[in-house]
């Protein structure tokens, strides 16, 4: 049994050992875990596959009308950077931006070029863009009344389209790694993750964080690292018997049909 | 502007000061200075602020984005790292703790020369409502 990792970390105890995805129903829970030194904020675990391990989690289908939606009445508001993609055909000199509080001229240059894909650094509500060539307006679209919006999803960016009457795309609007709550797909797959049941000395159960972490979907090859955490402890002191425990299991959740491959997963003081 | 908690712990950096979720779909700070990542002691910690901190979404998660010195390009994301579970939060309650994962960053291209990183909560703004902290600790 390795009792320390390639790097040095001495492993304290084992939390799951050669745990196969495949064939351990979900949840796996590991046994009782001693954690007298909870409190002092250093104990972590570690989930690092032993074989390559393919991870998934549970699919669902996402409420209301799947596939797309449609807002009337909206308007963009990220602290983000949105980047626009504005159509090829569209010729312009300057971009100004109408906020609640005023307009400003948002358009982008380097040496003297356009810059594509325009990006609209705000941190308000963007309620009008219009663009001009020279002093002439060649268009206005107006971000706080869509004509029919469809959220989309591609090559996991997020994607607000506009569209017109006819669901015709007119423009889009996207967000790297922004999260949008109604997807294109017609279903969804959820993170794998993480629970944290806390016992006292008796065993009897303190409190069970649920969802504590979650873990990416995807392969690890053997060796690489699925999560990492520490066993957080601050919370316990809101939570009656908080001051007591002396045992967590870890439970992890996912998908065993669609995940494959043997993980191992460690606790470690640090 | 709190710089200590209640048990003394010593905070490190304001990651958000008593910021309203009222409005948007997640907040994400600034770029903060995290030299000591490797060592594995950071941790972050998420409080209700001075109104009491409804979160409407289950979960709402958080995301982790690592940086280099120049800023550019993120070197890392870790999305929805963590999840907070749904409900009312008062002032001072904790809606999350979390250490900032630094081992995997040995498999990530420039892993080793994360200068920054950036925490983005995410959740439904339909719903939510009040105020929250978030503070870098070392531990």
């Amino acid at each position: 049994m390795d009792n320390i990792l390639r790097d040095g970390t001495q492993i304290d105890q084992t939390v799951f050992k050669d745990l196969d995805l495949n064939e351990t129903a979900s949840p796996a829970v590991s046994d009782y875990i001693v954690v007298p030194a909870l409190y002092t904020g250093n104990l972590h675990i570690e989930i690092v596959a032993k074989k390559e391990c393919e991870i998934h989690g549970e699919e669902i289908t996402p409420p209301a009308e799947a596939g797309h939606t449609v807002i009337m009445n909206w308007s963009i508001y990220t602290e983000e950077d949105l980047m626009l993609d504005i159509p090829v055909e569209l010729t312009y000199s300057k971009i100004i931006a109408q906020y609640p509080d005023g307009e400003e001229e948002i358009t982008q240059y380097e040496d003297g070029a356009l810059v594509t894909p325009q990006a609209i650094p705000t941190e308000k509500n963007i309620i009008k863009l219009t663009f001009y060539q020279g002093d002439e307006i060649v268009a206005i679209f107006n971000l706080d009344e869509g004509k029919g919006n469809v959220i989309k999803s591609e090559d996991e960016n997020y994607i607000i389209r506009i569209v017109d009457e006819e669901e015709t795309p007119v423009y889009d609007i996207w967000q790297w790694d922004a999260k949008i709550q109604l997807a294109y797909e017609d279903t969804i797959e959820l993170f794998p993750y993480i629970d944290i049941e806390y016992f006292d000395r008796e065993k009897n159960s303190v409190f069970k964080l649920e969802k504590y972490v979650n873990i990416p979907i995807g392969v690890y090859s053997a060796g690489t690292i699925m999560s990492e955490f520490s066993l957080p402890f601050k919370f316990l002191k809101n939570i009656e018997n908080g001051n007591k425990c002396y045992y967590v299991k870890i439970s992890l959740n996912y998908v065993n049909d669609t995940s494959s491959g043997k993980l191992n997963a460690y606790l470690i003081w640090r | 502007m709190p710089n200590i908690f209640n048990d003394g712990t010593q905070v490190d950096q304001i990651i958000f000061d008593d910021i309203s979720i009222a409005s948007a779909s997640s907040k994400t700070s600034d770029f903060m200075v995290v030299p000591a990542l490797y060592t594995g002691r950071l941790e972050v910690v998420f409080m209700g602020g001075s109104t009491d901190c409804v979160l409407a979404t289950n979960p709402a998660t958080v995301d982790i984005i690592y940086y280099g010195k120049s800023k550019g390009s993120a070197i890392h994301t870790w999305s929805s790292y963590v999840s907070i579970s749904a409900g009312t939060y008062k002032k001072g309650k904790i809606l999350t703790e979390f250490h900032i994962p630094y081992r995997k960053l040995k498999e990530v291209a420039n892993g080793d020369k994360v200068f920054y990183v950036k925490i983005k909560i995410n959740y439904t703004e339909s719903g939510s409502s009040g105020n929250l902290n978030a503070y870098l600790v070392w531990k």
